[in-house]
């Protein structure tokens, strides 16, 4: 499944930037996530809870900093996470970017994700719904952040 | 494909003999607590180990929800534990709120008819059931029991989003109460197989004017159309006050298809729900208006 979702947030695009690579910081925004751990230099992991209706799955996730090219403000991210108990897993690749936007900064998200499992057929037409949900949870909480300082 | 299955988890099963005693139970349990009420959906969640309830609270004793009355003003009370199958065979909803047994008699299999009950139908708040789109449009108002007493809303303030509904920990929804007859209503399913959950069903209720000519209000419930059962309120509307011709009606249909926000999953596109909600507004209207002239005819 392919998502975009982008937000303009009223903050240059260094301080977005600084503020969406401090990881242990940006995930706090992140609906559902705790217990992050830095593994090494560009690996953490985190755990992500995420509800579909009546179903409550805790993916233990994996983040992986893939690519990041500071100067173009672009960054690849691959996350892993499996859910045991309901014998469900998530793949996702995300490619981020971020322009100047009048001011603001603009950041748009591009996921490929794949669900798998039981969570995958049983919630297979919510999870977009979801994902712009928890994107949207996401959004506000950094603008928040953002707009703050 | 088939999914791995839960063979062994510990989880009781209380049978309170009154709503007070599955009230205090449900509320003693907080989250760990759910309702079995037919059983017809939640086992199928509990089997796969979606659910892990530390107990159910089963409603197989309570008679006080396994009637269906007649209400002061004309409306009828349909305990919540009430099957299908007693919807589909009672001659006085199948006479005055056909919408509801078309529902019914489109609910799953004929053992799922037997077992599963209105209200675990309508609390399981899948939004590609039958029955609340059914009891959205008749303009049913659903009673819940707490610890505070009892309380009425609209059907549609039940559901909350995705198989969730409005109630809390410690409430149980104990009837649906459908107010006094409209002139005619009609439920009407798109789905690939018998047994098969809707693509989109549409149901749709017709108070009309004495010459039959003219819809005085309309209700139309949408199922298949959104992460919850939905009233297409803009439809309804378009409608009011209207001839109800071929073109009100695919006028109305249009209007559905626009405010209707249907998911977009392995049994049908967005695109082609949208589609199918345009055209079954157009199908169950035709229905109900024809069953309206029928009831013409009978009373001539």
């Amino acid at each position: 499944m392919k998502f975009e979702h982008s937000f303009t947030v009223n903050a240059t695009v260094a301080d977005t930037w600084d503020f969406l690579m401090n990881i242990p910081e940006m995930a706090g925004c992140i609906p559902g996530a705790s217990d992050i751990a830095q593994v090494d230099d560009t690996t953490y992991d985190a755990n992500v809870k995420a509800k579909i209706g009546p179903i409550g799955a805790k993916f233990a996730c994996r983040v992986a900093i893939v690519a990041l090219d500071p100067a173009a403000r672009t960054g690849l991210v691959e996350l892993t996470g499996k859910d045991s108990k309901l014998g469900s897993s998530v793949k996702a690749k995300m490619n981020m970017s971020m322009t100047e936007d009048d001011g603001g900064t603009t950041v748009t998200v591009v996921t490929d994700a794949d669900v798998l499992g039981k969570i995958g057929q049983y919630g297979h037409g919510m999870i977009g719904k979801r994902a712009d949900s928890m994107f949207a949870d996401f959004t506000s909480c950094v603008k928040t952040q953002l707009e703050q300082r | 494909m088939a999914m791995e299955t839960v063979d062994a988890v510990e989880t009781a099963v209380l049978t309170p003999a009154t709503v007070a005693e599955a009230v205090e139970q449900l509320a003693g349990l907080e989250d760990e607590g759910k309702v079995l009420a037919g059983g017809q959906s939640l086992l199928v969640l509990y089997r796969f180990g979606f659910v892990t309830p530390e107990s159910f609270v089963s409603l197989q004793n309570i008679d006080e929800l396994k009637s269906i009355t007649p209400e002061p003003d004309g409306g009828l009370r349909i305990g919540a534990a009430v099957t299908q199958f007693q919807i589909i065979a009672d001659p006085a909803i199948g006479a005055s709120y056909p919408a509801l047994v078309d529902a019914a008699k489109c609910v799953s299999s004929p053992q799922v008819r037997r077992r599963g009950t209105i209200g675990g139908n309508l609390c399981h708040a899948d939004p590609t059931a039958d029955p609340p789109a059914a009891s959205i449009a008749l303009g049913a108002s659903v009673e819940i029991a707490g610890p505070e007493g009892r309380r009425v809303i609209p059907v549609d303030e039940l559901f909350a989003d995705y198989m969730e509904t409005i109630l809390e920990p410690g409430e149980l929804l104990t009837a649906v109460l459908l107010p006094p007859p409209v002139t005619s209503s009609a439920y009407v399913k798109h789905r690939l197989r018998g047994i098969d959950t809707a693509i989109v069903g549409v149901a749709v209720s017709l108070v009309l004017s004495a010459d039959r000519l003219t819809c005085e209000s309309a209700g139309i419930g949408l199922s298949g159309a959104g992460t919850t059962p939905l009233r297409a309120s803009g439809a309804e509307a378009a409608l009011t006050g209207k001839a109800l011709t071929p073109e009100a009606w695919t006028e109305a249909g249009r209007i559905a298809a626009e405010e209707c926000e249907p998911l977009d999953d392995t049994e049908a596109s967005e695109w082609y729900r949208r589609k199918m909600v345009e055209r079954f507004v157009q199908r169950a209207g035709a229905l109900a208006q024809a069953r309206a002239k029928g009831q013409e005819e009978l009373s001539a």
